[in-house]
């Protein structure tokens, strides 16, 4: 009955369809959209299907026997196409000879039925995939017999061999593992729709915030209303209760997930035309070579939604256990993300062979990496003891389910809860104190910047901001590798516009090089003619070698930095300059380090966003507030001024940090140059100094930061409650940015990611004209937005 | 006493934690070894050649790097394998170049093959993404600390070593050695194993070359420009040790010289002589007929043997140039007499090199460069006669194997 009824609370908010819808849409339209591939999916695999229907009767030694012959005839069909391009005729005729020797039926056919040739050739590329399914198929037993005689061997090998220690384990366990897999029947059939569908991970982060979403909505919207207290005095208000929103959560969880991940699937059979025969066994494509669970395609799916399924369930109760312990959504959100952190840090910084790559297979990222589990054999030293990976995952997840589980009826059960905002909060009011005595005025904007920073706590962020980025500035100098020191020295000799001299130098330099050899020569010869003793000309000569191998490289790089700015000049007419490419690239050309950092931007910023205004909905502050002189327009866009200055702040301490490294370590150098002077930006159409361009990647940063403030503050207007408002927000910034981060999809033209991402955007033909055009966007459509938002603050 | 509030305690105990690891467990002090070799600190000399083999002494085998990947050599099995304890693996046969990193005896394109075992770790130069390389230029190897079975590495720091031969880095009581280019011409340099903050020092530099060096005992000894300099470990200081002379190897706590004071268009001397490291006293040792100079000799020595490599020169240089080249490899005593001799026909313009190795085994390496593409690894068995078997055999493609992914 109480089931029912938390399943009911949810089953009646509107806003919980919205969001259904959202996922459930927004899923299968990025699948889709991800799909990009027309050749392959019209013309490739279509071909393919066909050429396997006329294998149908035929075994699988048979269809290897048959493609065989195939793969001849298209290597003599190439090798004869080949040799007809040769420009001497005479070679070209003895190729003709000699191919005609070798393989006389071939020949005779491209001679005799070119038709039948061309036809054979249009689908090259469908009997390729055949031909390495065929290669792959022959040689699976004899590679599962190769792992046992491997063991054997390693065995023999003292450091493998030593019993007891992990080595020697995994060598003992990883033929056992294998030998299911021996003499697996194994058949024909094309893996692309069952791996895209497989390693599509958006879906991932859809849930992750629908979970976010509903485990809010079951544990903390009555904590934040008052309820809770009351509801655990109840009969049934304990652990019935518990029990009651875990399986609702649970069982919600399971269902969409089990229907988001089909929806991927059925969009997959759709646009790859199914997974071909559902009985073969997986092994029989080389992505699942390594998967040492004998099971049919159509067992892996069952099995694969299921595994997905329960990596959510564990990513709810985790979320669960969060919002139980948590008083409040700003608290939640910060423990969420700090345990995203935690966890993201461990999946992706943690390298597998690392004394603490124990860790790297603790966190749910690993979890819902199930395609990965499923094909990549690997055993986890755990005390010496080689546990496979997927055990390993699961078993980690089943403690860690166990322990949400137990903290979620600890929490209804004994009232426990998280502490900090009680020190915090003393905090927060003795610094009150200090500042009414200090100032006893009740100014608009000293205010509204108090209620923010002390009320709101934002203040603990930015000193944490400041923190983690003295702590993460560079300690060390750029270490250059002695190429990379003699590039260097050459980009400051050549440092500003390239001009006639310097080209001519360049020449000059390269001439000095390739005159080395001669120069050697001239030596040795100066020797025989009794003008020069051995000894001298070998010094002289290595002296020679040595600077020619230590500038060959280097000049290199100058000699293709010079062709590209003279081709530019010539075709776009604007006259680029040398600059340390070294340098800049360090600066410009690497992506993670901003994107990490505008994703902690963003993060904080929606944290603070989302406080100032939804607070005063939250215990009914606002009505007084609105009523009250300056209460109406001069309130509501004091909020924003307030929330903005946080914005600038928070923007100069993470994002300094980039530029005091660079000009501490590696600096660019003159910036009054073209931004085009850099290969990386000459997509860029107008002409830019790299001033203007720095001014424009920093203000598009900062805009974007101002942009998620608009948002967010201008939503907190419609009396959403916080945990929607820190939802909605991070599914329009965060998740996007996340998704490009991770790699798993770009959405620099489609989202507010090209603000941030000017770098990335900008190397893209008409990027930089893009991002424009989004900010012109995104601002006018804030515009509107704070414009309706004002209305409803003002009660107009 | 007042109690400490929670918080206070909280926080003395994070205070603790953070400061016990200054409390006193400062590095080892090398500088109290005796002068000669110690087996836990310093640089097998007895491995050390000219020509150079990247096979390395540990307990019960050897480690050995070819190409790009790490393997060890069991010393009673003969049995070689790539270090990675996965039979699953198919290491340098992996023709998926997305799975190649997954090896853990891969260890990148690296520059050069260099291993060393010491202080239970085998360190190994690596090359583990293109990342740093964001020039094209080759960059971005570094030192690398292994665990003995291959599954934990931890990277120690970055090391530019662009000239040079085999082993170009060598470990030795807690300092890393290795030459490079500098400003004008070369130098030895070192780092610290333990503080990977701490600056490169320039050792000593030179206009010309730095052809070699070997640590040994408190000293390294330096062959520049055709004379032999000395490294004082423990003063800091270089001097010049020997003008005109080459360095051969450690002989019995002595350097085995050779003076190179002739033309360098006639074949060296096969008069060997031994240099006293404490009075820098030369004295006599071995004389090699070089039988008027038709024969060009060399010798290598693993401190206790010696091991001569003969040819004539005619058949290296000249008219009479041949192809497949024999040398004739002979074990000698200090009187110079032999005490094996075989002959080793070289590949067609294929390099050979040889490390003298220990009590139990020297190694002789060949590629057959122009012919089958095959790097070859034989084992010497000094207790069986001098016995040669070939104990590995591979492609070099495919100890280079194209990688496209990195983890």
């Amino acid at each position: 009955m109480q089931f029912a009824y938390e399943l009911y609370k949810l089953v009646t908010k509107k806003i919980f369809y919205l969001f259904l819808a959202v996922v459930l849409v927004g899923n299968g339209v990025l699948f889709f959209t991800s799909q990009q591939d027309s050749v392959l999916i019209d013309e490739i695999l279509p071909r393919y299907r066909e050429i396997l229907a006329e294998y149908e009767g035929f075994s699988t030694e048979e269809t290897i026997d048959r493609l065989r012959e195939i793969e001849t005839k298209l290597n003599v069909y190439s090798q004869i196409t080949g040799a007809s391009q040769h420009p001497d005729e005479a070679q070209r005729q003895q190729q003709f000879d000699e191919l005609q020797k070798q393989f006389p039926t071939e020949y005779d056919d491209y001679v005799k039925h070119p038709e039948q040739v061309k036809a054979l050739q249009q689908d090259e590329q469908a009997y390729r995939r055949l031909i390495q399914e065929a290669d792959y198929i022959e040689g699976f037993d004899e590679s599962i017999d190769n792992i046992n005689a491997q063991a054997e061997k390693m065995k023999k090998i003292s450091i493998f061999g030593q019993k007891g220690t992990f080595s020697y384990n995994n060598i003992m366990k990883t033929p056992e593992d294998f030998a299911p897999l021996c003499s697996l029947p194994l058949s024909f059939g094309d893996s692309t729709a069952l791996t895209a569908a497989s390693t599509f991970r958006i879906t991932d982060g859809l849930l992750f915030l629908f979970s976010f979403f509903l485990c809010f909505l079951l544990f903390l919207q009555e904590k934040e209303n008052g309820l809770f207290t009351l509801l655990r005095t109840a009969k049934n208000g304990r652990t019935r209760l518990a029990g009651a929103k875990l399986l609702s959560a649970v069982l919600i969880v399971l269902v969409v997930s089990l229907i988001c991940y089909g929806t991927v699937f059925a969009s997959a059979a759709y646009l790859y035309d199914g997974f071909g025969d559902l009985s073969r066994y997986v092994q029989s494509m080389q992505a699942f070579s390594r998967c040492t669970i004998p099971m049919t395609v159509g067992q892996y799916i069952v099995v694969f939604l299921l595994s997905k399924a329960a990596a959510m369930l564990l990513i709810t109760l985790i979320f669960a256990a969060t919002f139980s312990i948590s008083s409040s959504s700003g608290q939640a959100y910060v423990l969420i993300g700090g345990i995203v952190c935690v966890n993201l840090i461990a999946y992706l910084l943690i390298p597998p062979h690392s004394y603490l790559n124990l860790f790297k297979y603790m966190n749910f990222f690993e979890l819902t990496d199930t395609y990965s589990l499923y094909t990549q054999y690997q055993n986890i030293n755990l005390f010496s003891l080689p546990v496979n990976r997927v055990l390993f995952s699961y078993g980690f997840s089943a403690c860690l389910a166990i322990l949400s589980v137990t903290g979620i009826f600890l929490v209804f059960v004994k009232g426990v809860k998280l502490r900090g905002a009680a020190f915090l909060q003393k905090v927060s009011d003795s610094i009150a104190r200090m500042f009414a005595r200090l100032r006893k005025s009740s100014h608009l904007f000293s205010h509204e910047l108090f209620k923010l920073m002390i009320g709101g706590k934002v203040i603990v962020l930015l000193l944490a901001a400041v923190l983690f980025t003295a702590y993460s500035l560079r300690q060390t100098e750029l270490f250059l590798y002695t190429p990379e020191q003699v590039y260097v020295e050459y980009a400051n000799t050549f440092a500003g516009v390239l001009n006639d001299q310097k080209i001519q130098y360049i020449k000059e330099e390269r001439a000095s090089l390739d005159r080395i050899d001669e120069e050697i020569s001239a030596l040795y010869e100066k020797v025989t003619q009794g003008e020069l003793s051995s000894e001298e000309a070998a010094f002289q000569a290595t002296l020679l070698r040595n600077r020619q191998q230590e500038k060959e490289e280097p000049l290199r790089v100058i000699e293709k930095q010079s062709a590209y700015l003279q081709t530019f000049k010539e075709t776009r007419g604007i006259t680029g300059a040398f600059v340390n490419e070294r340098y800049t690239k360090e600066f410009f050309d690497r992506p993670e380090g901003g994107q990490t950092i505008s994703i902690l931007y963003i993060f904080l910023l929606i944290f603070a966003a989302s406080y100032l205004v939804s607070y005063e909905y939250q215990t009914g502050m606002v009505r007084i507030v609105t009523a009250s002189k300056h209460g109406k327009w001069r309130l509501f866009f004091t909020k924003y001024a307030v929330l903005f200055l946080f914005a600038i702040l928070l923007w100069a301490v993470l994002y300094g940090r980039e530029l005091i490294d660079m000009i501490r370590f590696f600096p660019i150098g003159d910036i009054g140059v073209p931004i085009q002077s850099m290969e990386q930006f000459s997509e860029i159409p107008i002409f830019m100094s790299i001033d203007s361009y720095l001014c424009c990647l920093y203000g598009f940063r900062l805009l974007g930061g101002l942009i998620v403030c608009t948002f967010t503050l201008s939503l907190s207007v419609f009396q959403l409650r916080r945990a929607f408002l820190i939802l909605i927000s991070s599914a329009v910034f965060l998740l996007p940015m996340l998704f490009e981060m991770l790699g798993l999809f770009s959405l620099l033209s489609f989202t507010a990611n090209g603000l941030f991402c000017l770098n990335e955007i900008s190397a893209l033909p008409g990027g930089f004209f893009t991002a424009i055009t989004e900010t012109i966007l995104l601002t006018l459509l804030c515009g509107i937005f704070v414009w309706f938002a004002k209305r409803r603050f003002c009660n107009e | 006493m007042k109690r400490l509030a929670k918080w206070e305690r909280v926080c003395a105990v994070i205070c603790v934690l953070y400061l016990f690891p200054l409390s006193g467990c400062g590095s080892t002090d090398y500088t109290s070894l005796p002068d000669n070799y110690n087996k836990e600190t310093d640089y097998p000399y007895s491995f050390f050649s000219t020509t150079g083999v990247a096979i390395a002494p540990a307990e019960n085998g050897y480690y050995y790097v070819e190409g790009d990947f790490l393997f060890f050599l069991d010393s009673t099995s003969k049995e070689i394998a790539v270090v990675c304890n996965r039979p699953d693996c198919k290491h340098q046969h992996e023709t998926d170049s997305k799975e190649v990193w997954k090896c853990d005896g891969y260890l990148g394109r690296v520059t050069f093959c260099n291993v060393q075992v010491y202080e239970d770790a085998v360190y190994v130069l690596t090359n583990g993404s293109t990342e740093n390389d964001v020039l094209d230029l080759g960059a971005g190897d570094k030192l690398t600390k292994i665990s003995l079975d291959g599954t934990k590495r931890e990277d120690i720091r970055p090391v530019s070593i662009t000239q040079g031969f085999t082993q170009p880095l060598r470990i030795h009581r807690g300092y890393a050695y290795y030459i490079e280019s500098s400003k004008e011409g070369q130098a030895l340099y070192r780092f610290p194993l333990d503080d990977i903050e701490a600056k490169v020092e320039t050792v000593y530099s030179t206009k010309g070359y730095v052809s070699e060096f070997i640590p040994y005992g408190n000293h390294v000894y330096i062959q520049a420009e055709g004379n032999i300099f000395d490294y004082s470990i423990t003063e800091n200081q270089v001097q010049l040790l020997k003008e005109q002379y080459s360095l051969g190897g450690i002989y019995k706590d002595q350097l085995l010289v050779r003076s190179n004071d002739q033309p360098i268009e006639e074949p060296p001397t096969g008069e060997y002589e031994l240099l006293d490291r404490n009075t820098k006293e030369l004295s006599p040792f071995i004389s090699l007929d070089t039988k008027d100079g038709i024969d060009a000799v060399y010798l290598d020595t693993n401190g206790e043997q010696l091991f001569e490599w003969r040819i004539p020169l005619a058949d290296i240089f000249g008219e009479n140039y041949v192809e497949n080249p024999t040398y004739q490899f002979s074990v000698l005593n200090e009187q110079g007499t032999i005490q094996f001799s075989a002959s080793y026909t070289l590949l067609k313009d294929s390099p050979v090199s040889f490390a003298p190795g220990d009590e139990r085994f020297a190694f002789f390496w060949s590629i057959d460069r122009y012919g089958t593409g095959n790097i070859m690894l034989d084992l010497i068995d000094k207790e069986n006669g001098f016995s040669r078997t070939n104990i590995f055999t591979e492609n070099e493609k495919v100890l280079n194997p194209e990688v496209s992914s990195f983890e």
